[in-house]
């Protein structure tokens, strides 16, 4: 250990009252030849003395009789308090426990009751809505069906004439067509 | 360590009677550990030591109910103390402490002493206040451990406990404490190791 960085661990040990014989030898014999270590260590051995030897005011002579008299009074106060507190604790509980058992008939129940009819009430509100749907729907269904029904009449009742009619020109056309073709292949056959 | 005029066994006995309402016990633990609180307060903050001294006294009689008798007073109440100037120290949003006062009374102490080397004293008295100065400009991170451990002799161990940390962070805070005086002071001790 040669280095100065070495004996300021040192001094700190020394400071710590940790330091071996040896150790303390070492910084010694070091603080003989460093005089810059020297006057570091000085400087932590006076500053800590000072430290220690710093005057402190000495306590007035009522010092201990007045910090008692405080004291008890400032017991006195927080026991005041404190029964205050427990006082104020078990008012608010019991006013709670009122509350709470008298409230499910006064308060709660018809809250809950509240609750349910608001309930009900969309329900019924929802289900208004879906009457009016269906209402709007089955008249549909009913227009629909009263058209389906016309129709159908027209069809069976006055319709068949015009069926059969449709049905004459619909052959009436696919022979026309036939022909036409007949026809128009024979003609070409004959110019060639 | 904070050595009682009496044995753990007699400090319980005060503890359970002032405990239960007896001002004598109770004025008994206030004079044995008064002059410690009072220094402690006075390096921790500096003057107004006394009154912080007396409310510290009454929070640790109020917070006896508590206290396990059974276990050193010393750690239970520096705790309180350290805890009350930290307050102090936040309320007031102080970052350097005042010993004005103090200053004060150090001139009453040197103008009683009669020594013959009034140079020397002079010396001192500079020293003093250069020391008192860097102690205010040390955090109090650092200030209290070192306390702590120099003036009150406290072991690691029971720092440990009044601040509630780690023993290595204890050791490193002393030592950068230490630190700071040395390179606050530095200039205030010649090459030769004299006093300036």
């Amino acid at each position: 250990m040669t280095g100065c960085k070495d004996f300021q661990k040192i001094m700190q040990k020394v400071l710590d009252r940790t330091a071996s014989e040896k150790e303390r030898a070492d910084l010694e014999g070091h603080m003989t030849l460093c005089r810059d270590c020297a006057r570091k260590f000085k400087t932590l051995q006076v500053s800590l003395e000072l430290l220690i030897s710093m005057p402190v005011p000495e306590p007035s002579p009522t010092f201990t009789s007045d910090t008692i008299k405080k004291a008890f009074r400032a017991k006195r106060d927080q026991k005041r308090r404190r029964k205050i507190a427990s006082w104020c604790l078990s008012g608010l509980t019991a006013i709670i426990s009122v509350f709470i058992i008298a409230g499910w008939n006064m308060v709660l129940q018809p809250a809950i009751r509240n609750i349910l009819l608001n309930l009900l009430k969309i329900i019924l509100e929802w289900r208004a809505l879906f009457n009016a749907l269906n209402k709007i729907l089955s008249a549909m269904v009913t227009v629909l069906k009263y058209l389906a029904d016309v129709s159908v009449r027209i069809i069976w009742e006055g319709g068949a004439p015009i069926v059969s009619g449709y049905l004459i020109a619909l052959i009436l056309m696919v022979f026309i067509i036939l022909m036409s073709g007949a026809r128009s292949s024979a003609f070409s056959f004959k110019r060639r | 360590m904070i050595q009682p005029q009496k044995p753990i066994s007699d400090l319980s006995r005060l503890i359970k009677l002032a405990r239960s309402g007896d001002e004598d016990a109770f004025s008994k633990i206030v004079n044995i550990y008064r002059n410690n609180i009072i220094g402690y307060c006075h390096r921790m903050i500096g003057s107004g030591a006394e009154d912080m001294a007396q409310e510290i006294f009454i929070k640790f009689y109020l917070a006896l109910d508590r206290f396990d008798a059974s276990k050193p007073v010393a750690p239970f109440l520096f705790r309180i103390a350290h805890n009350h100037c930290l307050d102090i120290l936040k309320k007031k949003n102080i970052r350097t402490i005042s010993f004005e006062k103090d200053a004060e009374d150090r001139q009453e102490i040197q103008i009683k002493d009669e020594r013959p080397n009034a140079e020397d004293l002079m010396q001192k008295a500079e020293l003093q206040n250069a020391v008192n100065d860097a102690m205010a400009a040390i955090p109090v991170l650092y200030r209290s451990p070192l306390i702590m451990w120099h003036v009150e002799g406290s072991p690691y161990e029971e720092i440990a406990e009044i601040l509630e940390l780690p023993i290595g962070t204890i050791k490193a805070q002393i030592h950068r404490g230490r630190k700071m005086l040395q390179q606050k002071l530095m200039d205030f001790v010649l090459i030769d190791g004299e006093l300036r």
